[in-house]
């Protein structure tokens, strides 16, 4: 069995720019698609590509450190998805919808998204982010962007939840070539597994009373 | 060997494990509050330290620090043991002591980035002690923690630009930028309107102890941690314009949060828009400064802490009775519960300012010095106080009126000992109004050993 750190090396095909073309689709898709195991799976996909946009700018164990911590986090909010009464289907638990928790229509989230990647660019222009190149800074801005979007649109910790750690990676992407401190580094990485632990903490406890009302 | 203030730290947080497996008895809640207690004394009256140095950053108990920590763990302590037989959920004393412990540590922390990352664990920890076991919604847990994270990045930004300066002092252009992400990290830790949903979301669907614990501790420690920054940071060169944004800040969250408490229907909701209020005065108070200023400022964190933990408690025990805090449902309820409805008029009042409270003799001298500044500012803190006594009369009101329906379900009414706590806190601010020197020698006596610099 391959080692991580194989992986990573196997995984060096994918460039900088092609990663960071990944982050704006797979961002963009957790906005655009209201199926929560989809938006689970692009938010792994987001680790992992932001794993390797840092593996070329900080040491290779610290991008790893990333990927590990996304590899944690999203089975554990599918888990909590799963024990809250989520399934395969369009409805979650006692007929809750996720039209429902994700409320605003396809039209509006489309132009909402188009609306943040000029957003990011403009920002990335003017106020470029220091040390870090500029393609990964517009990556940074706009998952920021992005995950502020969906917390503006939801408040359910199931997508909501998403949305926060969005914004965390997109500024980790910006923070993590900056801080020499490991400790920092490690500090964060517990900081993001809480967060996640938090998380799906309040899926279960959001959702938990009307999945054991439904028959 | 282990450095006394880091005991501050390590005891609630060491004891909590004990705390969470005897919580459903009566002994868990008695530890929980003793080591409260206890740490709370061992704040009081550790002696000046000097600096220890953890992880390769500093970590300082300033005298401002230790009256905060030592104000925050009595606090605690009177809640911990109120909680006894009032639904609070299961995660208020153990997770309580965890929050006190992660408190002390982001207080004592002289590096912004790392108090910040403390602070976002202690908004982690706080999650489950704000949802308090109740299913349905978690909007108040999930702003609480939404906004404490997404201030997480404006302080580590602003700690690097600091840290940036120190490795060349020539480019001082670092450090306006990092006084801008520092203001947007604070204006998020103050609740400063338009931030405060986190605050009058958590005093309208948190437990109400647990919302008190919450209302107090970290503004509190927001106020400590940017209190520092102004008095300690040699980096820091723009107090004449946080004075003016601390005045302004002030009022509109004071103003804001008196308007909307008037027309608040519930007890709960009630709560966290006097809380706004208040938080409101005291960024004045701060930023007028001055002789009366800063003295009222100090006096004004503890008054807080009372009138909170007064209040809080007070709408815990009614809520226990009556089963709902929604003014809909408290008719008739003060001639069920006369003290707690008292308690509870009491430390609505002190948020208020109103006379016969603790808090009205540093409130009017806050106006006195304000009034020297506008006028108008006056009115609109008085007016705002009115606004939350108003709140308060309408609930007076609604309990006063005779019950409609006679046959009640009695449900089993708080503890003797939170009774207790109810008449003693309620005492106390009456008694505080009357003589209010206690406070005020210890607020001047703190601004000798801890001074604040002009705004």
């Amino acid at each position: 069995m391959p080692t991580l750190y194989e992986v990573i090396d196997q995984l060096g095909f994918i460039t900088r720019e092609l990663a960071i073309v990944g982050l704006f689709l797979s961002a963009g898709l957790i906005v655009v698609v209201r199926d929560w195991r989809i938006s689970l799976l692009a938010l792994l996909g987001q680790y992992l590509l932001a794993g390797l946009v840092l593996s070329g700018m900080v040491l290779a164990e610290v991008a790893l450190i990333k990927v590990l911590i996304g590899a944690l986090i999203c089975p554990m909010l599918y888990l909590a998805a799963r024990q809250a009464g989520w399934g395969a289907g369009r409805n979650g638990p006692a007929g809750l919808s996720q039209r429902e928790i994700f409320p605003a229509g396809p039209a509006f989230r489309l132009l909402a998204v188009t609306l943040m990647g000029l957003l990011a660019m403009a920002l990335s222009q003017s106020y470029p982010p220091p040390v870090i190149p500029p393609g990964v800074g517009l990556a940074s801005y706009w998952l920021m962007l992005i995950g502020l979007l969906i917390l503006l649109l939801t408040e359910h910790p199931l997508k909501a939840g998403q949305g926060l750690l969005t914004v965390i990676i997109g500024f980790e992407l910006l923070y993590t070539p900056i801080e020499r401190s490991l400790a920092m580094v490690w500090l964060l990485a517990v900081v993001n597994l809480l967060l996640a632990l938090a998380i799906a903490y309040l899926i279960v406890a959001r959702d938990i009373s009307s999945s054991e009302g439904n028959p | 060997m282990i450095e006394p203030p880091l005991w501050l730290v390590i005891l609630p947080i060491a004891a909590s494990p004990l705390v969470y497996l005897t919580r459903r008895w009566y002994p868990g809640t008695l530890l929980a509050a003793l080591v409260a207690f206890l740490t709370g004394l061992l704040a009081w009256n550790l002696p000046p330290t000097n600096p220890i140095r953890l992880m390769g950053r500093v970590f300082l108990l300033d005298s401002l620090t230790q009256h905060a920590l030592a104000l925050l763990f009595f606090m605690a302590a009177i809640l911990f043991l109120a909680s006894w037989r009032l639904p609070q959920g299961g995660a208020l004393c153990p997770l309580g002591l965890v929050l006190l412990g992660l408190f002390a540590a982001a207080g004592m922390s002289r590096h912004l980035g790392i108090s910040a990352i403390i602070m976002a664990l202690a908004a982690i920890s706080a999650v489950p002690i704000v949802q308090g076991g109740q299913t349905g919604s978690t909007r108040a847990a999930w702003r609480l923690l939404a906004m404490m994270m997404l201030a997480l990045p404006f302080f580590l930004l602003a700690s690097w630009w600091v840290d940036l300066y120190r490795e060349d002092v020539e480019n001082v252009v670092y450090l306006g930028q990092a006084a801008i992400f520092l203001g947007v990290g604070m204006a998020i830790w103050l609740a400063a309107v338009p931030l405060h949903g986190w605050l009058t979301g958590v005093g309208a669907e948190a437990p109400s102890l647990a919302a008190a614990l919450v209302l107090t501790g970290f503004p509190l420690m927001a106020l400590v941690t940017a209190l520092q920054v102004l008095t300690e940071a040699t980096w820091f060169a723009w107090h004449q314009q946080v004075g003016q944004a601390l005045l302004m800040a002030g009022l509109i969250s004071a103003g804001l949060g008196g308007l909307l408490a008037t027309v608040q229907r519930g007890l709960r909701p009630l709560l966290g828009y006097a809380a706004l209020f208040d938080i409101g005065c005291l960024l004045v108070a701060l930023a007028v400064g001055g002789d009366n200023g800063w003295p009222v400022f100090y006096a004004g964190l503890a008054i807080r802490a009372l009138a909170l933990g007064l209040t809080g408690t007070a709408t815990a025990a009614v809520r226990q009775v009556v089963g709902g805090d929604a003014f809909a449902v408290l008719r008739g309820a003060a001639y069920r519960m006369p003290l707690a409805t008292a308690a509870l008029i009491i430390g609505g009042f002190t948020l208020a300012g109103l006379p016969l409270t603790a808090s009205f003799y540093p409130r009017w001298l806050l106006l006195r010095d304000l009034s020297q500044l506008d006028p108008r500012y006056v009115w609109l803190l008085v007016i705002a106080g009115v606004g939350v006594a108003i709140g308060y009369l309408r609930g007076l009101h609604v309990m006063l009126a005779s019950p409609t329906d006679q046959n009640h379900t009695e449900q089993a009414g708080p503890a003797w000992l939170t009774m207790i706590f109810l008449a003693a806190l309620g005492l106390l601010s009456i008694g505080l109004s009357v003589y209010p020197d206690p406070v005020l020698r210890v607020a001047e006596r703190l601004l000798i050993t801890y001074p604040l610099p002009p705004l």
